[in-house]
């Protein structure tokens, strides 16, 4: 077999754009996600109303038990039917941020519940209030706990961005197949764009363990 | 002159199992309190009842005349030391002293850090003020706990088995930083089981058992007891 990657030049062009499109849903959605995941998972590690427990739960098992396609689907064709129309970026920023939120939120709520209970003590005995431990106790603690699993949903959820190619967007899933229509050279062009998203992931594997090791500097 | 801790008719009891039946107790101000009894006799729970960690089923307690019914009611004139010392782990050695002194008495950042490190003098900790807890001893990370419940000037100091998770040789170390404390006048309850310890620190002694308080005086009239679970409990401890 003869391997010759040289066909793939006049597409760089369009595979460094369409990594671009590829990393803006990717970092997007994890933003999104991250700051569903915070609110809801803070609600749900204490106890609540059921008047909020109940969406919350709702919300987590049906994200969580149903397909990432069939959600990007819904929310791209089908909530048109209620006058929502979003754009394809739009919609698949949405769909992957609610979807990796609802996992991330579990995530989330297991950390802090997860803190030891010994820290509330001693914090209240020495007069903190409940938001004081909370913010100032709990939460960097179970940062700690929650990062190495977070970050894992960050690379997923960059892998996952290959399925908003459904949805016509010009990322690079689609772009490699695009030019593996034109050319007829699968092989090239499917390792290509696998090394474009494995050079991302692998960033952020590095990018983790620097913060594990450099960013924080106590250990438990 | 009144007591400062007033217990009065405490019960506690978790789910449906009673571990504190009607306890009475007066504790005066500046008395050193050990309190001795065999595993689960309630001996935490009543300390912890002393500050609102735990709330009581029915009673009272009182301190000062101030009604405990949570941490928050009496919350900076309790101090509490715990057997797992309870540091904060992501906060510096130094910073687990100025922290709480700048989140919960708003002292600003420099003389927060001037209290800090007097303290940590005093329990010899200076040259390890930019260390984490993680990175201490058991005893160094308990003289530290001792110093962060100083730093909120408590009145009274409440000890539950500060040495118990310690090797011998650390837990002398504690011992003396608490030895040195108890000449002071501040009140201070001691939970233990070293009996070293409670000879050389209290001022009155309580034998606890099955939530009732059956032995209440001084350690000579301890050790001189004729009751016969005294005597049994302190052949065991002793062996
Ligand atoms: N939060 C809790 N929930 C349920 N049971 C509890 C709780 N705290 C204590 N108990 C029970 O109450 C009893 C008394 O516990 P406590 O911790 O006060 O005993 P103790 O005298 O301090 O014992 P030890 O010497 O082992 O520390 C035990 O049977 C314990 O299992
Ligand atoms: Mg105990």
């Amino acid at each position: 077999m003869n391997l010759d990657f040289s066909f793939l030049v006049p597409y760089i062009p369009q595979l460094v754009s369409a990594s671009k499109v590829t990393l803006f849903i990717g970092v997007a959605s994890f933003v999104l996600a991250l700051a569903v995941s915070i609110v809801t998972g803070v609600l749900r590690s204490g106890s609540l109303p059921w008047s909020v427990s109940v969406p919350l739960g709702i919300y987590i098992e049906v994200f969580r038990g149903t397909p990432l396609l069939i959600q990007l689907f819904f929310i791209y064709y089908g909530l048109p039917t209620f006058g929502i129309v979003l754009a394809p970026v739009t919609a698949a920023v949405l769909g992957l941020s609610l979807n990796s939120g609802a996992y991330m939120s579990e995530v989330v709520r297991a950390s802090i519940l997860a803190v030891d209970r010994g820290q509330y003590e001693a914090a209240y005995c020495l007069g903190y209030g409940r938001v004081q431990v909370f913010v100032h106790i709990v939460l960097p603690q179970a940062f700690r706990i929650a990062l190495p699993t977070l970050m894992n949903y960050f690379s997923t959820m960059i892998k996952e961005t290959s399925l908003v190619s459904v949805l016509s967007i010009a990322e690079i899933t689609r772009i490699g197949n695009h030019i593996y229509a034109r050319t007829l050279s699968p092989f090239e062009i499917y390792i290509t764009i696998g090394a474009i998203y494995f050079a991302m992931t692998y960033t952020l594997a590095l990018v983790t363990r620097w913060i594990e090791k450099k960013g924080i500097k106590w250990t438990p | 002159m009144d007591p400062l801790i007033r217990v009065e008719n405490i019960s506690k009891s978790f789910g449906g199992t009673p571990v504190l039946k009607e306890i009475r107790l007066d504790i005066r101000r500046g008395e050193k309190l050990a309190v001795i009894g065999p595993s689960g006799s309630g001996k935490s729970t009543l300390i912890r009842c002393l500050n609102g960690l735990e709330n009581v089923d029915s009673g009272t307690v009182t301190i000062d005349g101030i009604l405990v019914e949570s941490t928050r009611s009496v919350a900076g004139r309790v101090g509490m030391v715990f057997q797992q010392f309870n540091l904060f782990p992501h906060y510096s050695v130094l910073n687990n002293i100025v922290r709480p002194l700048m989140t919960v008495k708003k002292v600003g950042r420099d003389d927060a850090a001037a209290m800090a490190r007097s303290l940590l003098e005093k329990v010899r900790l200076a040259e390890q003020k930019d260390q984490y807890p993680g990175t201490l001893s058991g005893g160094q990370q308990q003289r530290l706990a001792i110093a962060r419940s100083l730093s909120m000037a408590p009145d009274i100091m409440l000890f539950d088995e500060p040495t118990s998770s310690l090797d011998p040789e650390l837990a002398f170390e504690v011992f003396e930083t608490i030895q040195h404390l108890a000449s002071s006048r501040m009140t201070m309850v001691l939970v233990s089981h070293q009996m070293n310890m409670v000879k050389g620190f209290a001022t009155r002694v309580l034998f606890l058992e099955k939530g009732i308080i059956s032995f209440d005086g001084s350690f000579d009239a301890l050790i001189g007891s004729s009751d016969d679970r005294i005597q049994r409990f302190l052949r065991k401890i002793y062996q």
